[in-house]
């Protein structure tokens, strides 16, 4: 028990670890507006943590930290001139609505930041889906101005990317910051792996659909392009690696883990092919909790399968020696 | 709401005429058939005072004819009482049905569309999610555990302030 | 590829998880797993067949008495409800009194008579959907909706009522927050 609790924080703290890298490079290209976005969100979701755990009778405790991570996870998925109070209310929604009214983290069943990500997609679309310029500073109270669509955006609709790699693997492209720094979300990707902080079964299930699918139906001019682009575009990695491979929603095999990212990056790459929907992945992570949910009961099946053949073989064994 | 109740009120008290000795499903179809027909004049009434709403309505408004106070609490509860009680019960029934219908659609009014009655009000972030379907279901989930939460306060606060004694012993 | 946009479609045109309808059905079947999944094909027939009839219905009645479409509705569902349980009688007696429960709950609900009066709807709409096999299948398809919200629900059925949720939130307000979650990304996809 002492193990899983440590288990638990190293895993948040990992997390965090790398969410704190990714929300620095997003304060670096859009300054001190992003930086007060993610803690507006941090602030919001402490709050109704606190507030709906008093609600529920429970301390607060280390481990609902996560309500941070998850609260890191929103904001950098979000554009860095978003309406602070819309960004707060979705903060509110993934702790209470997604979270707390199922038991908290003791009973996860969605992932928090994938619910507030698809309610501010149904309420506030327009403001969610269009960017500031790279190194655009703004003051912390300013209104949105000078807004382009995302670097995704133009890529589901034309099959071409006007940024160079470098400028891909650096982030230096419109969208939200959190999510496209391809370089940093690689080497995190690479650190929780290495540390177990994620489920590998869900992460690799998604990147090689994505792969797969790139090179199969092709949605650039060449495969090489498709592959490229596709992992880099429409928060695929942000995703698979914070939302899709999320250890508390992640079936806990492996090869359940893996079918699970698989059958979601697959989904979701046809439907940006089909109906250049961006950022499918997150909406579709969120569809497939029942996917996720399906797989966790067999899981406890076969656990509950196993223990009665054991106890059938101890019993077994332990006959002779009655005898 | 007016057409609820009317259609309710008036489906379950014909309904209540319908000989017990039947066998269930000829009950379900007799009482399904009043509310049908009791849905006729109602609509009618409604086009005449309410004909936006009627068209707001759509597909919804005849489903009003198949609530489950109508199809199965009227067999299930109300067929079990004396007519006196069951008149009242009723009437609190469709009571609370309206309360929870005007309280759920007034703070979704505001939160979705910043207006209240139709009036707009001083509203910056609204919510539009809470306007469709999806908003309903969360919404009205939200609102139920928080009816549960306070109904329990309440109860536990009676239990421990009827003798004073909170001890529990 | 046709797979999953036809299980898009499914989802997008789910009258469950977007307009809401049928979710108390749903919600007192959700009892036990077993009744859920029974509930919905018996639903699956009832919209099936009864769109059928709509269609018939709909020829047959002048634009005039759209009014008395309701009660011609309840009739059609009437008869298959005693077809279905006269048919349930004398092919299998020994289960009947197991199975017919699922025809009580399934006859008249909103998800039925949603199904009918959406699909008039939209065959009024578009005239080449207003076909009896159109019909049909548009009643086959909400039913099979069904079938997948009860899916839905049933895979997440222990964590809704398991003793970790709070006593207020347990069971029927988690289940509709749940199919709201779900119903929300539905939404986001179309």
């Amino acid at each position: 028990m002492q193990t899983k609790v440590k288990t638990e924080r190293f895993i948040w703290i990992d997390v965090m670890v790398t969410l704190l890298t990714l929300w620095l490079m997003d304060c670096f290209y859009y300054g001190v507006r992003a930086f007060v976005l993610g803690g507006v969100c941090v602030a919001a979701s402490v709050i109704a943590e606190l507030v709906s755990l008093r609600l529920m009778g429970r301390k607060f405790t280390a481990d609902d930290l996560t309500c941070v991570s998850d609260a890191l996870i929103i904001a950098l998925m979000l554009p860095a001139l978003f309406d602070m109070k819309a960004a707060a209310i979705a903060c509110v929604f993934a702790v209470v609505a997604a979270k707390n009214i199922f038991g908290g983290r003791l009973n996860m069943i969605f992932s928090p930041a994938a619910a507030a990500y698809v309610f501010m997609y149904t309420s506030w679309k327009n403001q969610l889906l269009m960017f500031p310029e790279p190194h655009t500073r703004t003051g912390v109270l300013d209104k949105a101005a000078n807004l382009v669509s995302s670097a995704s955006h133009s890529f589901n609709i034309t099959g071409k990317m006007s940024a160079t790699d470098f400028e891909l693997l650096l982030g230096n492209v419109s969208g939200a910051a959190g999510a496209v720094s391809i370089l940093l979300l690689a080497v995190a990707a690479v650190v929780l792996l290495l540390r177990r902080s994620i489920s590998a079964g869900a992460f690799i299930g998604s990147i090689s659909a994505t792969v797969l699918l790139a090179l199969i139906v092709p949605a650039s001019h060449t495969r090489l392009d498709s592959v490229k682009y596709t992992l880099c575009c429409n928060m695929v990695l942000f995703a698979s690696v914070y939302i899709t491979a999320d250890r508390r929603i992640a079936p806990k095999r492996e090869y359940f883990a893996f079918f699970y990212g698989f059958f979601a990056a697959m989904f979701s790459y046809i439907l940006v092919i089909t109906t250049a929907k961006e950022n499918a992945i997150v909406l579709v992570s969120l569809l497939f909790t029942p996917v996720a949910l399906g797989f966790k009961n067999l899981e406890k099946r076969i656990e509950l399968a196993q223990a009665q053949e054991q106890a059938e073989a101890d019993g077994e064994e332990a006959l002779p020696d009655e005898e | 709401m007016t057409d609820f109740s009317a259609i309710t009120f008036l489906s379950v008290i014909l309904g209540s005429f319908v000989p017990k000795r039947l066998p269930y499903a000829a009950k379900i179809i007799i009482r399904a058939v009043i509310a049908s027909v009791v849905y006729i004049p109602v609509r009618t009434v409604a086009r005449e005072f309410f004909p936006d709403v009627i068209t707001r309505v759509g597909i919804y408004f005849p489903l009003l004819a198949v609530n489950s106070l109508i199809v199965v609490q009227s067999e299930t509860k109300f067929a079990r009482m004396k007519r006196g009680t069951m008149i009242a019960s009723l009437v609190f029934y469709i009571l609370g049905f309206d309360a929870v219908m005007i309280v759920t659609a007034f703070l979704r009014e505001l939160l979705a569309y910043g207006t209240i009655n139709g009036r707009l009000v001083d509203a910056d972030t609204l919510i539009s999610g809470l306007g469709l379907p999806f908003g309903g279901f969360i919404f009205l989930g939200l609102l139920c555990g928080l009816y549960r939460k306070v109904r329990s306060v309440i109860r536990r606060e009676n239990e421990t302030g009827g003798d004073g004694n909170v001890s529990g012993n | 590829m046709f797979l999953v946009t036809e299980l898009v479609t499914l989802l997008a045109t789910n009258l469950i998880l977007t307009q809401a309808l049928g979710t108390s059905t749903l919600f007192i079947a959700a009892g036990n797993r077993k009744n859920l999944l029974w509930t919905a094909i018996t639903i699956t027939v009832f919209t099936s067949v009864g769109s059928g009839a709509a269609y018939t219905i709909n020829r047959i009645l002048p634009h005039s008495a759209a009014d008395l479409t309701l009660l011609f509705y309840t009739l059609i569902i009437g008869a298959i409800y005693v077809l279905f349980l006269a048919v349930l009688y004398y092919t299998d007696f020994a289960s009947f009194a197991t199975a017919r429960k699922y025809v009580h709950i399934s006859a008249f609900n909103c998800a039925v008579m949603g199904t009918l009066f959406t699909i008039t709807e939209r065959a009024e709409a578009y005239p080449e959907l207003n076909t009896f096999i159109r019909f049909v299948l548009s009643g086959a398809e909400a039913g099979t909706g069904f079938i997948l919200a009860a899916f839905i629900l049933t895979a997440a059925y222990r964590k809704l009522n398991s003793a970790k949720v709070p006593a207020s939130f347990r069971g029927f307000p988690a289940m509709l927050v749940y199919l709201g979650l779900i119903s929300m990304a539905v939404y986001a996809l179309r």
